[in-house]
């Protein structure tokens, strides 16, 4: 697994959403997810690979009141518990 | 101006939904206990009945809420009047309501319905089975050749570029590990059971059966088929079969603009996964979500 760090799990988003076309240039915490172009099955699969990586209990449904980024990374952290 | 509503189905359920079910309205949240007993609110995801029933009855809240805001000046001067509806999957039982053809409980009722005839053709091989969703500019280009070659089905037509495969999950995965090969993207989907597929072909006739004794009305509002992606005119019959078959969301759409000429489509959520998908099926049409109305 690896580590669970605020830093390493950021750092693990971001590769992932630049696999998704995300353009990882625009990624701010007041940025808004619709404008990202961020859609549910890129946080089906990050869901996936938050679970896979770092055993982050983790459910799509859980994002479902973010609309900013930052939003999202504090249900991440959240659920993380860091 | 005029405005097409739509009604998401299952999609990703949020964890608060008994939560969400009591705060949907106090005759929903009636029919749902009526129904399902109170113990349902505390573990809506026991079982298909209480899991589709709180669904729709959020979604009929939901419309709701949508037909209150457009009747609101600002909105009402720029959206018009609604002109159609049609839902994905489960959402036509939400859709129903809206256009008028069944009342709030009604679609509560039917929804428990649905569920149950899921629930009670449910057979262990559907353990063995799930849908991945395949996306990317060719995704329709390799489709056929795809399902053909692993031995699945298409559960839906999303968009241009997003489709729903449903089969064993080891056929799945080779067929998703081939898919990106070809440059897709194959993404498993956690379900309640391998929808929109030959599995489901016993709850066919239970299922239209439920829709007949739940005594649909005339709908006041045109009322799309994602089974045809034509103007239902036999919702009892095509909501029935659509559970065994693909649904036709991306025809649907185009059917439904090529018709009604709407200037805006309103998905009522929750998510705006419905909204996303029209911007792509048929940019011309403003696609909005009842959120961004009503934050």
């Amino acid at each position: 697994m690896a580590e669970l760090t605020r830093e390493a799990v950021e750092a693990r988003i971001e590769r992932a959403l630049a696999a998704f076309d995300v353009d990882t240039s625009q990624l701010a915490p007041d940025a808004e997810m619709e404008a990202l172009d961020i859609d549910s099955l890129d946080i089906v699969e990050l869901s996936q690979i938050l679970h896979d990586d770092f055993e982050i209990d983790i459910k799509p449904q859980d994002f479902g009141g973010a609309t900013t980024y930052g939003d999202a990374l504090d249900v991440v952290f959240r659920r993380a518990g860091i | 101006m005029s405005v097409v509503f739509l009604c998401p189905g299952q999609g990703q359920v949020p964890r608060d939904l008994g939560d969400l079910v009591r705060a949907s309205g106090d005759d929903l949240a009636a029919a749902f206990e009526a129904r399902l007993g109170p113990e349902a609110f505390d573990d809506p995801l026991a079982d298909y009945a209480r899991q589709q029933a709180a669904l729709v009855a959020i979604g009929v809240g939901r419309a709701r809420r949508a037909l209150e805001v457009l009747a609101e000046p600002e909105h009402a001067a720029t959206f018009g009047e609604v002109v159609g509806v049609a839902g994905h999957s489960l959402g036509e039982i939400t859709a129903l309501f809206v256009a008028g053809a069944l009342d709030g409980p009604g679609a509560v009722r039917l929804a428990a319905e649905r569920g149950q005839a899921v629930q009670d053709a449910r057979v262990p091989e559907w353990e063995e089975a799930g849908m991945l969703a395949l996306s990317g500019p060719t995704v329709h280009d390799h489709i056929e050749a795809l399902l053909a070659e692993h031995g699945v089905e298409l559960a839906n037509d999303n968009a241009g570029d997003q489709l729903v495969a449903v089969g064993r999950s080891e056929a799945l995965a080779a067929l998703g590990s081939q898919a990106r090969e070809l440059g897709l993207r194959a993404v498993r989907l956690e379900t309640t059971g391998p929808s929109h597929s030959s599995y489901m072909l016993p709850v066919v006739a239970p299922l239209a059966d439920a829709v007949h004794v739940a005594g649909l009305t005339e709908p006041r509002i045109p009322f799309w088929s994602g089974l045809t992606a034509r103007r239902a005119v036999d919702p009892p019959t095509e909501i029935g079969r659509l559970i065994a078959e693909r649904v036709r969301w991306r025809e649907t759409l185009l059917d439904l603009v090529g018709v009604l000429h709407p200037t805006h489509f309103l998905d009522i959520g929750p998510g705006g996964a419905m909204a996303r998908l029209a911007r792509k099926t048929v940019p011309e049409v403003a696609a909005h979500t009842l959120d961004e109305l009503d934050p």
